[in-house]
């Protein structure tokens, strides 16, 4: 699978010439934890989504509400709030998809990838690259690579 | 005879992908797609013209004999979502704005000057409309939308605002808030089969 760079995704993203500016990063073992420093690098503004969606929970509730089509909602409100950046480096939505069922996760994989052309902002969603479980399918990755919205990380040597 | 004694170029006029209806609450965004927007006079046979199709509307509204319904469509990126964010400022905005001086600017630049003065009639002769905007690509169905939509647009004008819609939300809101605490046990010892409770439904009646 030819993957793109995280930069060379973004600069794609930030190009205007899609119609839906989502990508997915592919994030190796080493980087979890450090997203937000490499959304510093790539100059995006990142977002952890349990943040994002406590935020939004109604007080004494013990539930969070969780379907694909709720996953989305709170992706798509972030594209359409203004923040400091064009682009926003969404992180820790595995979690989010790791409490869902395969066919939900599914569902959700195939809104991803359609429903949100022309937003405010792009949205780069990692996904630890080993989370094989919970990604999509090998069909549908190649569908966000020949779009270049698929990323990787390479390491020299 | 110069070219420009024939032609004049709309300086304001842009191609622009990334239109979205939403923009209409957006006023400076707004404005500036409204400004931005050319419309078309001429269009291929079985085909419409925008301001063809902008009289088409006007038309259902002026004789209940028309037909009132119409499906807009063209490829990805052929303006329908910057024709939409039009017609709905079109219809919706005061006759007196800002943004109904640009389109009508932008109607009489393209149009013959008798059609041109109907549309402009047109908004003089009729208060605004209650353009209920809904999206194809939110998340949530037309169906879900609508109530929510109608509601904000019943706000934004001054003649509707203090309109309550006669529906169940609000005894509904009511009749959880008032439940016992007794009572908010049963019932989220019921709803945890569902991973809901009681803050959860409270939440989804308010944002409808």
């Amino acid at each position: 699978m030819a993957l793109g760079t995280p930069a060379e995704v973004v600069a794609l993203l930030r190009s205007h010439l899609l119609r839906v500016r989502t990508a997915l990063w592919l994030m190796p073992m080493v980087y979890l934890g450090r997203e937000e420093e490499e959304a510093v690098r790539l100059r995006l503004e990142a977002a952890d989504l349990r943040q994002v969606w406590l935020k939004t929970l109604p007080e004494g509730t013990k539930f969070i509400g969780l379907s694909p089509e709720r996953l989305l909602d709170k992706l798509d409100h972030i594209t359409e709030q203004p923040g400091t950046s064009d682009c926003v480096l969404v992180y820790n939505i595995d979690l989010f998809l790791a409490r869902l069922r395969q066919a939900e996760r599914q569902t959700f994989w195939e809104g991803l990838f359609t429903s949100l052309p022309h937003r405010q902002r792009g949205l780069l969603v990692v996904m630890p690259q080993r989370a094989s479980d919970l990604l999509p399918t090998p069909d549908q990755l190649t569908l966000w690579e020949r779009e270049g919205r698929l990323a990787g990380t390479f390491f020299a040597g | 005879m110069l070219i420009k004694d024939l032609v004049a170029i709309d300086e304001h006029a842009e191609f622009r992908n990334d239109v979205q209806l939403s923009d209409y609450d957006r006023p400076e965004t707004n404005l500036a797609l409204l400004r931005s927007y050319l419309f078309t006079d001429t269009a291929p046979r079985e085909q419409e013209s925008s301001a063809s199709l902008l009289r088409m509307i006007t038309n259902a509204f002026s004789d209940a004999r028309t037909k009132n319904r119409f499906a807009v469509i063209a490829n990805y990126g052929h303006g329908k979502s910057h024709l939409a964010l039009v017609i709905a400022n079109y219809f919706g905005k005061p006759y007196k704005s800002e943004e109904m001086r640009t389109i009508l600017g932008k109607i009489a630049q393209k149009v013959d000057p008798a059609r041109a003065a109907y549309f402009q009639e047109f908004r003089q002769n009729h208060p605004e409309y209650l353009v209920v905007r809904l999206r194809g690509d939110a998340q949530r169905t037309l169906r879900e939308q609508f109530v929510t939509n109608l509601e904000q647009v019943l706000k934004e004008h001054q003649a509707t605002r203090s309109v309550q819609l006669p529906f169940w939300y609000q005894t509904a809101e009511n009749w959880l808030s008032g439940l016992s605490a007794e009572n908010v046990v049963k019932a989220n010892q019921f709803l945890e089969q569902y991973d809901r409770d009681i803050p959860q439904l409270l939440q989804d009646i308010r944002q409808r």
